[in-house]
């Protein structure tokens, strides 16, 4: 498998008004882990759907490779760039395991039959979400979390060199998130695919990504190492909240301060 | 899913015994196997090749043609609940045929009319609701309904200023009612051409059902796939409209009742409607001719009386086990 590089280029998104005050300009490869942080509202959604090329940007580009990925065929770039989206939707009663096929979508024909690679990545996926034992179940009646985890397993299934997640902890119990995250370590890791997430969890961001991009209220951003960007005075501006950090076995964790308004 | 493709001929063959059923009941009761070896007097082969025969045939036909309408219906406005008629077509139908026979205009006539009147009630929701980029299912859902209301009115209207002597036959017109079809075999044509289109996207339907977005993202050309489900899901409900007026539930009913017994993938799911579909409508039909004979209920007040109880039923039961 090849290393993705990802490249935006002067870049500004949203739907109608451009969300940030300066484009962005960034280059990620694969095996790296960023983190978005940001608050509610700001944008951190929006990007992702247009790293994933599903929504054209308003100014600029984004590349994977040399291919500009807005103007791609869907099917080519869903065989290299996959999303966790914060709603599962599964409105309809397939069952677990025909939901996760989902993923393989781009990579047959379409009417083609499932292949044996197919099959592997499904079932690979379903274990790694801890979904086999509900795999027969129709997925409109999971909980919450189970749900998730069923949209988490598509994007596995779907093995794509580029996993955007947005919220990947969403709902998540405390072993399932602790597993993810260490599949997610993983994948960046061992399998150089580049990872973007975008988190309310700056623990998280502390604990995972080497990158961190911040989007401030207003519209200004700014990214680099993770020890760079996760700082005091960077994330009470991020949060418009002051937040204070503790060490913990040589990682740095924060909390924020309560009572700042009394 | 090899289990499930099991039903098909099950389907099927209870598809074959509705006609059987068709054929043989009613005010008169004729053997039908008795017509194959031409043992029939010529009053009895009359009924049933010049009356029921067509009859049941239309019956199937709107059947599976509503079936697969609400089927693809449902994937595009992500909701399980939409049906055929969601997004106005049989209101734009309505409006015409009850027009033309307000103007004492022929069976033809109307039947024109209201194929006519579905089409610009179809691409009146598209234009005024699928501005930019076709994607957004509300908009076009609120569209929809809200057009729906627009031809409501104006059927009000069409009934309060109608001649006394055409009052009864626009009311069971409004009603859906297969006693007037004469020559159905056409809509086969539509009905075969839609339900390969649509089956040929059986494997995006299963993705878009997901959302837009999730579908998009896992290689689905979503505008395109969208913009074939609406121009199918839309010429099928004309061509059922045209033939037999509104007949409301079936494209409701019976996919929502398939997908929770076969599940939602819609390469079974798709032609499963279309069989149960059309079944349950030749069942319908032949019910609504016969209970009260020789007096003759509108089809569409049958598949109400059963459709919605059913529906309420399968609601209640669906909200208690999830």
């Amino acid at each position: 498998m090849t290393i993705p590089e990802m490249t935006l280029t002067a870049l500004n998104v949203g739907r109608r008004q451009p969300l940030f005050s300066e484009p962005l300009s960034l280059s990620t490869s694969g095996g790296e882990i960023w983190a978005v942080l940001g608050e509610n509202g700001i944008g951190k959604s929006t990007l992702l759907l247009t790293l994933a090329g599903l929504l054209p940007p308003l100014a600029g580009s984004v590349r994977l490779g040399d291919r500009v990925l807005h103007r791609a065929r869907r099917r080519l770039v869903a065989r290299e760039v996959g999303l966790l989206l914060q709603q599962p939707n599964l409105d309809f009663p397939f069952t677990v395991r025909e939901a996760v096929g989902a993923g393989r979508f781009a990579h047959h024909s379409g009417w083609g039959a499932i292949s044996a690679a197919d099959r592997q990545a499904i079932d690979a996926a379903l274990s790694d979400c801890d979904l086999i034992r509900l795999q027969d179940q129709p997925v409109d009646r999971l909980s919450g979390g189970e749900q998730h985890r069923v949209a988490l397993a598509t994007l596995f299934a779907q093995s794509p060199r580029v996993c955007l997640f947005d919220e990947p902890v969403n709902h998540l119990d405390l072993r399932h998130r602790a597993r993810l995250m260490s599949r997610m370590r993983l994948l960046a890791r061992d399998e150089n695919r580049l990872i973007i997430m975008a988190v309310h969890d700056i623990n998280m961001a502390a604990r995972l990504a080497d990158r961190v991009l911040l989007l401030y209220p207003g519209g200004g951003h700014d990214h680099g190492e993770a020890r760079d960007m996760l700082t005091a005075s960077r994330l009470q501006r991020v949060y418009d909240h002051p937040l204070r950090s503790v060490e913990w076995h040589g990682e740095r964790l924060w909390v924020p301060e309560l009572n700042h308004w009394s | 899913m090899s289990r499930r493709l099991l039903w098909l001929p099950i389907l099927l063959l209870l598809g074959l015994a509705s006609f059987v059923l068709a054929m043989g009941w009613g005010s008169v009761v004729i053997d039908p196997f008795a017509a194959v070896s031409g043992r029939l007097p010529d009053w009895q082969s009359t009924i049933l090749y010049d009356l029921r025969l067509p009859r049941a045939v239309a019956a199937f036909l709107v059947g599976g043609l509503l079936s697969v309408a609400g089927v693809l219906m449902q994937v595009l406005l992500r909701n399980p609940l939409a049906e055929p008629y969601v997004l106005g077509i049989s209101g734009g139908a309505a409006v015409a045929a009850l027009g033309a026979i307000t103007l004492g205009l022929g069976s033809w006539w109307v039947s024109g009319s209201a194929f006519a009147g579905s089409l610009v009630s179809m691409v009146l929701v598209f234009v005024l609701g699928g501005h930019g980029g076709f994607g957004r299912g509300e908009r076009l859902l609120l569209t929809g309904v809200v057009i729906a209301a627009g031809w409501g009115a104006v059927i009000s209207l069409l009934l309060v200023l109608g001649p006394d002597q055409s009052l009864r036959g626009m009311l069971f017109w409004l009603m859906g009612d297969l006693s007037r079809v004469a020559s159905p075999g056409w809509a086969l044509v539509p009905l075969v051409l839609g339900g390969v289109l649509a089956f040929a996207l059986a494997p995006a339907l299963d993705i878009l059902a997901r959302g837009d977005d999730q579908a998009a993202a896992l290689g689905v050309e979503v505008t395109r796939v969208r913009w074939a489900c609406y121009l199918t899901a839309s010429l099928l409900t004309a061509c059922a409209v045209t033939l037999a007026g509104p007949i409301g539930f079936v494209g409701l009913v019976v996919p929502h009742l398939m997908r929770q017994w076969l599940g939602a993938g819609h390469r079974v799911l798709l032609p499963a409607s279309l069989l149960a579909g059309g079944a349950l409508l030749v069942v319908a039909d032949t019910a609504a001719r016969s209970v009260l004979a020789p007096r003759q209920l509108p089809v569409g007040v049958l598949t109400a009386a059963v459709g919605i109880p059913l529906f309420l039923y399968l609601l209640r039961r669906r909200s208690v086990g999830g």
